[in-house]
């Protein structure tokens, strides 16, 4: 099975799953294989795969592998893309209990993909953010996969900063941003 | 010498600016004065700096129930660091692109963004631009801010014979010379010494009067210009927008200093 039909029997799979379960989910009929994640963990993960529905996280996967795939037009990348960057922001927004280093990759990885499209990110970059994604999958991510990731990116020259230095806002703007500040404050207290 | 030049903590911020004009700024002073190295104490000046301050953002949007909530907590902080915090939180709802009326997605949103931005900054802002310079083997630029549960960690502890092994007596002792003539400057300058230059001349009329320089606590974080600006001796010298404290130091302990002009970039 190739990537892309992976990915559209997974979205189907999803959102039967979606359908008729309460989330705690009824396992899919049949097994699905998801790549690598990672030694050890794969064979256990391969197991406990088959007794629960696909995550969030394996559809990001899965997405990204297909942004990857030469045999897909460049409009089916793209979406895929779009679709990869809707996951992960979609498992930044809800409420996990998710470790710190998890935490950290998910925020750096929205932060290299903030306001970007497929088109801002060459081959190198594209296959950072699926191993990425890869760690991001398993259950114990740990600060060693943090600077992993980090690294894969910086070789990548994919930039994750976000441009929150402020000592440099004018005076000007100092009070019109006061005078906000104060009327947010006031009008909701 | 090297023909490398030393950039200041000051420029690893500004290549974090929100305004493009001086982040654009800072890659074009890089380039044009390739190679450059990075003081590996700068790390240490940004935990203490930069990322205390995204941290205690981090901290007053965890504990917030909405954004009025949040502002009336940035409100609390008081001073020119209030406004900077807001600019902060606005620029992150930016780059966050939710709905501020949707609170508590756009807080998990803005939590898990702040938290790849420590360990990133951590391991990339000074390397990215600069070959990493380690003279005195710094021990609190090995350690990072440390995530704890669901909270951070980035406290810089004061160095004592327990937690410190570092060569900086050494290094200030190479360096007596051009401490001396410093010393010589800054009496000379007197009560037009800024409070940065008060500090340092304290502690540089102590290391000459005892023969040690006195690293137990936070010196270095107190002295960190001349720390850095001596740094820069064994290369051509240092680039730095802290115009104000390294024209007098570089003239007394003989380092050329190159000014970043960032008044001048903001205004174009």
């Amino acid at each position: 099975m190739n990537e892309s039909a992976k990915v559209i029997s997974l979205t189907e799979r999803i959102a039967a799953n979606d359908a008729v379960t309460d989330h705690s989910g009824s396992p899919p009929t049949g097994s699905t294989s998801f790549g690598y994640l990672g030694n050890s963990q794969q064979r256990d993960r391969t197991v406990s795969r088959r007794l629960q529905p696909p995550s969030r996280l394996d559809h990001a996967f899965a997405a990204i592998c297909a942004t990857l795939d030469d045999a897909i037009g460049e409009i089916e990348r793209s979406n895929s893309f779009d679709e990869w960057k809707e996951a992960l922001d979609q498992e930044a927004s809800i409420t996990v209990d998710r470790s710190a280093a998890s935490r950290q990759i998910l925020g750096i990885l929205l932060a290299a993909t903030r306001q970007k499209d497929i088109s801002d990110f060459g081959p190198a970059a594209l296959r950072a953010f699926r191993a990425t994604t890869n760690t991001l999958r398993r259950p114990n991510a740990v600060l060693l996969d943090v600077k992993t990731v980090i690294k894969y990116l910086n070789t990548a020259r994919v930039v994750a900063f976000l441009p929150l230095e402020s000592r440099d806002i004018s005076v000007a703007r100092e009070a019109e941003l006061d005078r906000f500040l104060d009327d947010l404050v006031t009008k909701h207290s | 010498m090297m023909e490398w030049w030393l950039f200041d903590t000051d420029m690893l911020v500004h290549s974090l600016s929100g305004d493009a004009a001086v982040s654009d700024a800072v890659e074009d002073m890089r380039a044009q004065n390739a190679p450059i190295m990075v003081s590996a104490f700068s790390q240490v000046e940004l935990k203490g700096n930069y990322i205390q301050d995204l941290l205690l953002l981090r901290r007053k949007i965890n504990d917030s129930d909405s954004l009025p909530s949040c502002a009336a907590r940035i409100l609390a902080t008081g001073g020119r660091r209030m406004a900077r915090m807001f600019a902060q939180l606005l620029r992150l709802m930016t780059e966050a692109d939710l709905s501020p009326g949707n609170w508590n997605a756009l807080k998990r949103r803005l939590v898990i963004l702040l938290d790849g931005q420590i360990p990133f900054l951590w391991e990339t802002v000074a390397s990215r631009l600069g070959e990493i310079i380690d003279d005195f083997d710094c021990d609190r630029a090995l350690e990072p801010p440390r995530a704890v549960g669901q909270d951070w960690r980035a406290t810089i502890p004061e160095c004592t014979a327990h937690n410190t092994s570092c060569s900086i007596v050494a290094f200030f002792k190479r360096e007596a010379k051009s401490l001396e003539n410093l010393e010589q400057l800054l009496e000379w300058l007197g009560a037009a010494k800024t409070a940065e230059l008060e500090r340092i001349h304290t502690v540089i009329t102590r290391t000459r009067s005892t023969g040690r320089y006195p690293w137990e606590g936070r010196t270095c974080r107190r002295v960190g210009d001349i720390l850095i600006g001596l740094q820069s001796k064994a290369g051509k010298g240092l680039i730095s927008s802290n115009k104000a404290e390294h024209t007098a130091l570089s003239a007394g302990a003989g380092y050329e200093f190159r000014e970043f002009p960032i008044a001048k970039v903001r205004r174009t």
